[in-house]
């Protein structure tokens, strides 16, 4: 939270401070005497009077007389806690960059200029203007809306050379929203290259760009001006041009920085930072550090989005639970509700906010029932029916009115069911008697539902029976993800039954040649290392040449059929994890080169020919995003420029031109694109996919403008063609998915349950997902996202 | 949950990550402390609108999670928290939480009464200052827990003030006219007012939040202003020193430095009711106040008065006394001094380490010429003098040769303006009064004939890449060297102690600088000697020599009773 930011409506602001009498020039000549003379008495008052004294609290003792129950202690002090731990998790999120570092933005100064998280705050509901999109200037609507990206990242100068990942998706979501909530405000997006970070969000972006006609300007923002009336001017440069455009509200993507206290912690538990202060784990072994018993877990690691957040934090989990395997305690179960008859004392509880989906004329009808049942029944309303303050109300309510039955009309998920079942069972109600109704589910639904509730005489036992878990587990697909997953539950004591279809294990690392992480680590040696630590472990049994063909039974007590080298085996399971990973395009779909077969290949092919010392190209040009459809392959680019780095390492004098629609590098990544940019590799915007001709042994390259002709942009020659192409989902998912009974995405990728809070859930109960086969990912969110899967699988199969 | 052999895992931080971590470590059988900063949790989460368009609000999709937390009985939240200190290895880690307090306690009903005769409207920071809230409020309308709390935070000109002067309270006093009870209020930090008036780099200024929005109050001339008032009023035979304190502990004890440090230790250690004596190496107090800061900017007779002061609370100081081979620490002991403070300071230059340095007459390190300079030797250095560095004592060099009546002066700076570590008002004033700054130049060579300085090589540099110290490294551009005329170079880069003046078996610790290594107290690891100022920290600033003096003298107390 920035304490620092601080605007006031004193009305002598601005006035600048009182200077100080000193000697002029001439008087200073060939003496020692004083330059500066002080302040006069008058002088002194009057600046003393320019103090703010910081709007703290004074204590007055207003609120202590007005205070019943004396709860306000002035003189409260400081508490010191000890406290002993076996383990430290360091999760102290991030620190948004202060865009008063670039003073043309003139944030700070100008009222309308604002911040990413503070436009969030106009956003909300909660918010200042209770969710109403207004300029803090002046209360009015904004008609047109400037998001500038990039605040404070991708600057060497600022000492921020990183992608802060995030603030693309940001931006593209908050310009949707303005556009849904406001029809007629325009809104423009000025950045450097649109970078969509994460599963699903390139689908947001050419919405943005088709369906909400949102302005895309990639330019290089030079000034910020306001006028009185308090619109701003943005000064830019785009193509070389300087232009100017008036906007009512300027909104600042700003940048992730390392958190605050970084250093602080790092010096206190002896962990390492990088050179931006964000936290450095050991290479293989993610939120690791070099302190044993320490580790690190979200945005401290780097900049990150949510999804992400929660898989780092199942990742820190798993490894504190089998380091800590012998220390288990139990958990404390609060005492059982008793009261388990109905006896006609139904209440009702509404949530305003779930109402807000419906249409005006549903929300009126529906409001005309609920008053008219709040005559024979108690009937209570809050603005949000899960915070706090409302569930606190809530049980109050069933403890005054006696109520042995409530009915909750919200928006409904199952962990919204679950909040309200447990605090009733604090007014001693039992779950059966607390129902969660939906209200988006439109109303002719809820209606109905609402009425045979209240005309049943009785609850719904919860019909849970019991079953016997099988203590074990199965990963299918046995690459790093696979492996890791099996590894963490073998650790945990689980058996682990790990089913690779190939005669090998190791998934994509057996093809690489070097990782692009940097580092030392030779993926061969690393590989070695997996296979001997899966074969010496008792735990794990490795069935390779097979395919799942049937799975039966139910959570925890599956029943897989499996087919190895034509026969078939039955394996009894708890839960199942997929980590099938993904395929790789084939570019010859796109392109054939049927003269100079040797001169195009991939990117793997290229890593294995500069590995191998075979490398000799001249001309060398890359084409990205072949294949990748309505996503985002996440890899390409960085292998792209890894590769292109070691090109310049082994052959300095090749040229290397890379086509692209957009580089797309995240986080630290950063830093090998402006290398690469440094050590002279050329990248070309291509966003009609180019065309690549031969002529007998000549292959030439022939890029196009953006616009509809397809005018010729420029024609390279190359002596080698490198089609960097997209991981696609596996042409196994489809039958996995039928096997499992689980749903696929759009993309044909596996489907979380909730893509925010539950990365690794499939909608089947004791099915998870980890690895490239949710969406492709680099070797740690893998690694990360194998050990949050394996640590939630391994709390279902072990929970009752 | 209190058998001990639970294990138990402390997560400092309690967003979303420290949030799910927490939940599924207790689902797991093991006891957790949530640490927040804020006072309540949720993090950045809490502060979203939502997380795609058309989803619920970020809080409401967090309910069940915040609501899970609050309820586990294995997790106990700490909010309005942190770790300030932590022991021990894996599996036994001792961890110092510290909860600052919320000044609301659990009989709170959340009414919501005082929030309305609040008069105090601070900005309100969840919805990032862009209304108003009070100053006793509820955090955030939608969190756990649903809690009141009053903001009564230090202000961040006194938190950021190395020796915590009051400022507030004493600018206060100021508007009122009560100059005098201001000046009080200093003195209970600050024993140099009138000096710190002066010369402070005041990062209290560059803190204040009224720099945010016009210019920052000027705190430090404010200072100046009430000890300037003061020293009137004392000249004219309205105000009076206060009687002085008894020497009431019949302790000796021994201050090696007048500078600030010293004075700090001397001053406190008085007011405490022991016995000191300060013994000084140079003709003058105050070390580099007197020795290195020139008159223009600290007219000594402000030392002078400043020093009396101190003397007059029973100090001794005894000047041309230096601690020697001859006249050891350990002599100190044995003349019955219960305690020593080394407060020597830094007052060697730094080499240039360039070919030609120290060959000829006129090349002279900062430190040896404002030193010469200030003890009364008032020549002209030279015609065109050159001055290397970018620090206060380069723009100080540069400033008193021009005083002396050299014709030009050059300033010659490695990195660019942005990165300069002088006082940017001081560089303002030297560019104003004629010295000429180059930036990006640094030298290679020293010129000379005859054994005289006739000039120097120089190499233009530009910015590369941040080093690991997140600085922009200097590099020497090939091939554009230049050469400029000079018949005086001063190097003033940097500067280290002196530490020749130490015995042989002194058994101190002495870092790779020269500098006495002490723990957090001040303390040495010899016992009974103690260290502070730049003779520790290498070249710092006068408030922070005065910080480490009060350090010392608190430390030394509790080591004498």
């Amino acid at each position: 939270m920035k304490k620092d930011k601080f605007i006031t409506e004193f009305d002598d602001i601005p006035t600048p401070r009182h200077k100080m009498r000193e000697l002029s020039l001439e008087e200073r000549k060939l003496n020692f005497k004083e330059v500066e003379l002080g302040f006069t008495e008058e002088e002194a008052i009057a600046e003393a009077k320019r103090c703010l004294s910081c709007r703290r609290c004074i204590g007055c003792g207003l609120c202590l007389a007005e205070c019943d129950p004396k709860a306000i202690i002035y003189d409260d002090k400081p508490e010191t806690i000890d406290i002993k731990a076996d383990a430290i998790i360091l999760a102290p999120g991030f620190e948004e960059f202060n865009p008063r570092r670039i003073p043309e933005l003139g944030y700070s100064k100008f009222y309308n200029v604002i911040t990413g998280i503070e436009f969030e705050r106009i956003l909300s509901d909660n918010g200042p203007y209770g969710g109403l999109i207004l300029r803090p200037f002046d209360g009015e609507i904004p008609e047109k809306i400037a998001f500038i990206q990039c605040v404070g990242s991708r600057e060497e100068m600022l000492a921020a050379n990183y992608c802060s990942s995030i603030c693309c998706v940001n931006a593209l979501k908050n310009s949707i929203e303005i556009k849904k909530r406001l029809k007629n405000t325009e809104v423009k997006i000025f950045h450097r290259g649109i970078r969509p970070f994460g599963k699903g969000s390139e689908l947001l972006f050419i919405e943005a760009k088709e369906k909400y006609t949102i302005d895309f300007v990639e330019a290089e923002v030079k000034n910020l001006q306001q006028d009185d009336s308090g619109n701003i001017k943005i000064e830019y440069l785009q193509n070389n041009e300087e232009k100017k455009e008036k906007f009512d509200l300027v909104v600042l993507s700003t940048g992730i920085q390392a958190p605050r206290d970084a250093k602080k912690l790092s010096r206190m538990l002896k962990t390492g930072l990088n050179k931006y202060n964000f936290s450095i784990n050991k290479s293989f072994l993610p939120c690791y550090t070099e302190k044993e018993g320490v580790f690190t877990a979200g945005a401290f690691n780097g900049p990150m989005d949510i999804p992400s957040c929660i898989a780092e934090a199942g990742n820190v989990v798993s490894h504190i639970c089998s380091m800590l395997k012998n220390k288990k305690g139990k958990i404390e179960v609060s005492v059982k509700p008793e009261k388990g008859k109905y006896d006609g004392r139904t209440g009702i509880f509404l949530c305003k906010y779930g109402l807000k989906t419906l249409s005006k004329t549903e929300m009126m009808e529906f409001l005309g029932v609920i008053d008219e049942l709040s005559e024979a029944y108690p009937v209570k309303k809050y603005d949000y029916a899960c915070v706090k303050k409302s569930t606190d109300d809530i049980i109050n309510t069933i403890r005054e009115e006696n109520l042995d039955r409530i009915i909750i009309c919200s928006c409904y998920s199952e962990s919204h069911s679950g909040l309200f079942k447990d605090i009733s069972a604090d007014a001693n109600l039992k779950p059966e008697f607390v129902d969660v109704l939906d209200i988006n589910s439109g109303n002719g639904g809820i209606l109905s539902k609402l009425k045979t509730l209240l005309d049943k005489k009785n609850g719904k036992p919860e019909s849970k029976t019991r079953i016997e878990k099988v203590k074990s587990c199965m990963i299918i697909g046995g690459g790093v993800s696979g492996i890791t997953a099996s590894l963490k539950l073998a650790e945990l004591g689980l058996d682990v039954f790990l089913v690779e279809k190939k005669e090998k294990l190791g998934g994509r690392l057996i093809d690489s040649y070097y990782l692009i992480t940097g580092d030392e680590i030779k993926p061969e040696e690393k590989l070695e290392e997996l296979n001997e630590k899966v074969n010496n472990n008792e735990k794990i049994k490795v069935i390779l040449n097979s395919y799942i063909e049937e799975v039966k039974g139910e959570p925890g007590n599956f029943s897989v059929k499996i087919k190895s080298d034509g026969k078939f085996n039955e394996i009894k399971t708890g839960g199942i994890i997929v980590a099938i990973g993904t395929s790789i395009y084939r570019y010859s779909e796109d392109y054939a080169l049927s003269k100079n077969k040797n001169k195009g290949i991939n990117q793997y092919e290229l890593e294995k020919l500069i590995a191998e010392n075979k490398f000799s190209a001249k001309k060398v040009v890359m084409i990205q995003c072949v294949g990748a459809r309505n996503y985002c392959s996440r890899l390409c680019c960085t292998e792209a420029i890894v590769n292109a780095l070691k090109i310049k390492q082994v052959s300095p004098d090749t040229d290397i031109i890379v086509l692209h629609k957009g580089i797309r590098v995240f986080d630290f990544d950063e830093e090998l694109y402006s290398e690469a940019i440094e050590k002279g590799v050329k990248f070309v915007e291509s966003v009609i996919d180019p065309e690549v001709e031969e002529e007998g042994e000549n292959i030439r390259v022939k890029v196009f403008e953006n616009d509809k002709k397809k005018n010729v942009k420029a024609i390279y020659d190359a002596d080698l063609v490198v089609f960097n192409v997209a991981s696609i989902p596996s042409e196994d998912n489809k039958k996995i998915a039928d096997v499992l009974n689980v749903s696929l995405d759009k993309e044909m990728f596996f489907k979380e349950i909730d893509p925010l809070l539950n990365p690794v859930e499939l909608d089947r109960e004791g099915i998870f997902v980890c690895g490239m086969a949710h969406y492709p990912k680099t070797l740690r969110e893998c690694i990360i996202q194998a050990n949050a899967a394996a640590e939630k699988a391994f709390l279902f199969i072990t929970n009752p | 949950m209190e058998n001990s052999n639970t294990g138990t895992v402390i997560i400092a931080g309690g967003g979303i990550t420290g949030i799910r971590s927490a939940l599924e470590l207790a689902n797991s059988g093991f006891k957790v402390y949530l640490v927040e900063k804020a006072p309540a949790i949720g993090g950045t989460f809490s502060q979203l609108s939502s997380a795609y368009p058309d989803d619920k609000p970020a809080f409401c999709r967090f309910a069940p999670d915040i609501n899970a937390v609050y309820r586990h009985p294995n997790i106990k939240i700490i909010t309005n928290a942190e770790i300030s200190r932590v022991k021990g290895e894996a599996g036994n880690f001792e961890v110092k939480v510290v909860k600052n307090p919320l000044r609301v306690n659990e009989n709170c009903t959340a009414c919501g009464d005082c929030m309305r005769v609040c008069p105090i409207k601070p900005y309100d920071t969840f919805n990032e200052g862009l209304i108003l809230r009070t100053a006793i409020d509820i955090h955030n309308s939608t969190a756990y827990p649903f809690l009141y709390n009053i903001e009564k935070e230090t202000p961040i000109c006194v938190e950021t003030c190395p020796v915590h002067i009051n400022i507030r309270k004493y600018i206060g006093l100021i508007a009122e006219g009560k100059f005098l009870e201001a000046l009080k209020v200093i003195r209970e930090r600050n024993p140099l007012p009138a000096i710190c008036g002066r010369v402070c780099n005041h990062p209290c200024e560059d803190a204040c939040n009224r720099g945010k929005i016009d210019q920052p109050v000027a705190i430090d001339a404010l200072k100046r202003f009430v000890a300037d008032y003061e020293l009137k009023l004392r000249k004219e035979g309205k105000s009076f020193l206060p009687k002085p304190p008894e020497k009431s502990k019949h302790i000796k004890v021994a201050v090696v430095g007048a500078g600030p440090a010293g004075l700090t230790v001397a001053h406190d250690l008085a007011l405490k009711g022991y016995d000191c004596t300060i013994y000084e190496a140079a003709p003058v107090p105050g070390g580099m106040l007197w020795l290195g800061i020139p008159e223009y900017r600290l007219p000594r007779d402000i030392i002078e008065v400043e020093v009396d002061y101190i003397k007059h609370l029973g100090v001794d100081i005894k000047l041309n006394t230096p601690i020697n081979k001859d006249f050891t620490i350990d002599d100190l002991f044995k003349k019955g001094y219960k305690a020593v403070f080394l407060g020597i300071g830094a007052h060697k230059g730094l080499k240039l380490r360039v070919p030609g340095e120290d060959d000829y007459e006129g090349f002279l390190d900062c430190v040896v010429f404002l030193r010469r300079v200030n003890l009364g030797d008032k020549s002209k250095p030279g015609k065109k003098v050159i001055v290397i560095g970018g620090g206060n004592s380069a723009i100080d060099s540069a400033r008193t040769a021009l005083r002396l009546g050299s014709d030009e002066v050059y300033i010659l700076y490695r990195r660019s303006r942005k990165e300069m570590p002088a006082n940017p008002w001081e560089v303002e004033e030297a560019e104003r009064e004629g010295v000429k700054i180059h930036y990006l130049a640094a030298p290679v060579k020293i010129l000379g004939s005859n054994g005289k300085v006739t000039g120097m090589l120089c190499t233009k540099m530009r910015l590369g890449k941040l080093d690991a110290s997140g600085r922009r490294r200097p590099i020497p551009v090939e091939g554009s060297e230049f050469e400029v005329e000079a018949d005086c170079i001063i190097p003033a880069i940097s500067q280290r102690p002196d530490i020749s003046f130490l015995h042989e078996g002194h058994g101190l610790e002495i870092s790779r600088w020269d500098s006495f290594v002490i723990d957090k107290n001040g303390a040495t690891n010899r016992p009974g000697i103690f260290a502070g100022g730049d003779d520790v920290t290498g070249p710092a600033t006068v408030i922070e020599a005065i910080a480490a003096g009060h350090t010392a003298a608190d430390s030394m107390d509790r080591y004498l009773s």
